[in-house]
């Protein structure tokens, strides 16, 4: 279960916040469901052709490249779901579609990729299994012709963590290795995670940030002591955030640090971590970790290296502003710092704090020493 | 020759989040804050006590805020893109102004209060009759679509400067809608904009931190003023048109000699950057003419001319 570099799960995973692709799908997702409206009206009946990517027929033998490779679309065998369908099954299987080509719009809106997991834990008593969500996400895909990943889902776990613990998997297996990065199971692989004695737990928004930190043994230091780094590749996925709500909960005397760009993504991403997300409210208080402290970076503290806030990023802030929570005395840091980039009309991304090579180093460093001094002299 | 500023009253966490705004009349600072509530706080006393609170409906915080003493009216503006204009005489709302298609940014009244004006994010500025029941629009000025950051009236009633995000710095003419200036100077966001009591002198600052000075007339550049190490977020002229005050993101207020073309006096009290700064309007009473700053430490810092110096 350890991790490599090239594996294919840092490919998939998209980058979050580019637009262009995610209006090209949305649309044709509109266009199914409009054809579906335009079917009602005249017949009565909800119906959708889903094509069956694993039927016979949807499938060829290419001869020169000697492996099985999906017919084209026009040739593929189609599936009619309907509603009400000639079978309660019929019926079920229309529900479970409706509802995962939802979760897939929300997801392409919000530019917020997902796992098939946070799927199927969107709505357990509809989906059944995880078998269920896994064919349906394909089929949608095969459908709309697009690969899964530009619909914004993927399939494995993204969370990495490393540092100095000790993870049993219900399987046997024991992850242990310090400074080697581990992919984070789903929760209920785990078997339990043994923290050794470390000073804090250091969650970041950014995959890049923490592969550097990682390399540099950020992990143990003398100056700011031992600590597990954990990243969710931008938005978390379900196994993440367990496991950091799990660590929360059983360690309650370790600190725990939450490093994010200063931009409306990245305090959303903050907040999803210390507050939960919305899609997945009947399962939060299992999933987040209020005592999280934001460590940076603040739009305030560059020198230079800003950008301009977009259009997209301000009708984020404003949105995010607008949540009644954010008006809670625990939320109110973030506050501030939304309406600061509002104001001054900027961002900054981690990466580019301060001027020099190390300098993402250099400021963690400084801002959890601050904070591990101001908690020894309380 | 520099001048003598001391800091006579000061009142920490006045709001609960940074104070954006500060206006002043004859008779109040009026502060504006990220908790959708404005605050008038007496300008004629000695500790400057709280008068007055509006609970605005901006849920969202308040930036701008700007006063007429003459209409007694207050106009606040949320990031919500919304103004709402506020009688002093009762504190009841007397208009809320939106657009569905723009969020209005900032705004201020003409001299004898019968016009608003506001900057758009979308670039554009909408002037509005304040006679009229419901504040009819009376008038759009075109810019060339960067958002507007900061806007000023002329005392006179003739021209209204506005500076804009990509740099543009433009003068409009309110006889004829038409666009008088556009200056050069600024390459970067320009966020204060501000015209001497005599509409002589129009003053400019922002992200280049240069404070440049125009003559409204002729749209020449007469002078600069360097000195700021960091953005100059408010640009302020005292009421005899001597002196220019501004008030920077580097933490520091400065009052610049117009005669001089030079800095006076540096106040570095507040330990974190100066979102606004306004000259008292208390002119008339005896004692000379000070300013309030407020900024990111939600301090409300009054000061005044140490005299016989």
């Amino acid at each position: 279960m350890s991790f490599t570099q090239g594996d294919d799960v840092i490919e998939e995973c998209l980058d979050y916040r580019s637009e262009e692709s995610r209006e090209e799908i949305l649309g044709k997702i509109e266009t199914l469901i409009s054809d579906l409206m335009a079917g009602v009206a005249e017949t009565g009946l909800a119906a959708i052709r889903l094509s069956n990517r694993r039927a016979a027929e949807s499938i060829r033998f290419d001869k020169e490249k000697l492996h099985l490779t999906a017919r084209d679309a026009a040739d593929t065998k189609q599936n009619i779901i309907a509603f009400p369908g000639p079978t309660i099954l019929n019926s079920w299987r229309f529900a479970v579609l409706m509802r995962t080509l939802d979760i897939i719009s929300e997801s392409l809106t919000s530019g917020k990729v997902v796992t098939k997991r946070d799927i199927y834990y969107r709505e357990t008593w509809l989906f059944r299994n995880q078998a269920i969500v896994d064919r349906i996400v394909d089929d949608i895909g095969r459908t709309l012709n697009v690969p899964r990943a530009a619909l914004g889902i993927v399939a494995a776990q993204k969370g990495l963590a490393c540092g100095t613990f000790c993870m049993h998997k219900k399987d046997g297996t024991l992850m242990a290795v310090e400074g080697e990065i581990q992919l984070i199971p789903p929760f209920e692989e785990i078997k339990s995670v043994d923290v050794m004695d470390i000073d804090f737990v250091l969650v970041i928004e950014k995959e890049a940030i923490f592969r550097s930190l990682c390399s540099s043994k950020f992990y143990n230091r003398a100056d700011i002591g031992r600590s597990i780094l954990v990243t969710g590749k931008g938005y978390p996925d379900l196994s993440t955030r367990q496991f950091i709500s799990n660590i929360a909960a059983c360690h309650p005397d370790t600190p725990l640090f939450g490093a994010v760009d200063s931009d409306p993504y990245g305090i959303d991403i903050l907040c999803t971590y210390k507050f939960g997300s919305r899609a997945m409210a009947h399962e939060n208080s299992h999933l987040t970790a209020l005592k999280m402290e934001w460590v940076g970076v603040n739009v305030l503290e560059y020198e230079d290296g800003w950008t301009k806030l977009s259009v997209g990023d301000r009708k984020k802030a404003l949105k995010m502003l607008s949540l009644p929570w954010m008006e809670t005395e625990a939320a109110m840091a973030m506050r501030l710092e939304l309406q600061r980039m509002l104001f001054l009309g900027k961002k900054a991304e981690m990466n580019v704090v301060g001027t020099e090579a190390n300098s993402v180093i250099t400021y963690l460093t400084q801002a959890i020493k601050i904070r591990l001094d101001a908690l020894i002299t309380h | 020759m520099s001048k003598q500023y001391f800091s006579t009253s000061l009142t920490p966490e006045a709001h609960p989040a940074d104070i954006f705004c500060v206006e002043t009349t004859s008779e109040y600072a009026i502060t504006s804050s990220g908790n959708s509530t404005l605050k008038l706080w007496n300008a004629a006393s000695n500790d400057h006590e709280l008068v007055l609170t509006i609970n605005t409906a901006h849920r969202l915080g308040i930036h701008h805020v700007c006063a007429n003493k003459e209409l007694g009216l207050i106009a606040a503006v949320g990031f919500d893109g919304e103004i709402s204009v506020w009688s002093l005489q009762d504190c009841s709302c007397r208009a809320v102004i939106s657009d569905p298609k723009t969020a209005y940014w900032a705004a201020r009244f003409s001299a004898d209060g019968e016009f608003l004006a506001a900057t758009s994010l979308d670039g554009g500025i909408t002037v509005w009759n304040t006679a009229s029941e419901d504040f009819e629009k009376c008038g759009e000025l075109e810019t060339k679509g960067s958002s507007g950051l900061a806007i000023d009236y002329s005392n006179d009633g003739r021209f209204i400067a506005s500076g804009h995000e990509n740099g543009g710095l433009y003068v409009f003419s309110t006889e004829t809608a038409r666009l008088l200036h556009s200056l050069p100077g600024h390459i970067k966001a320009v966020r204060a904009v501000s015209f001497s009591p005599l509409s002589k002198l129009l003053a400019a600052g922002g992200d280049s931190n240069v404070i440049t000075v125009y003559d409204v007339t002729s749209g020449e550049q007469v002078f600069n003023l360097s000195g700021h190490s960091r953005w100059i977020m408010s640009l302020d002229w005292n009421f005899t048109g001597e002196y220019l005050l501004s008030g920077s993101f580097d933490k520091s207020l400065k009052i610049w000699s117009i005669e001089q073309t030079e800095c006076v006096s540096t106040q570095t009290e507040s330990d974190s950057a100066v979102w606004a700064a306004k000259w008292t309007k208390t002119a008339g009473t005896a004692r000379p003419q000070g300013f309030v700053s407020v900024g990111i430490d939600k301090t409300v810092r009054w000061y005044r001319e140490a005299t016989g110096g």
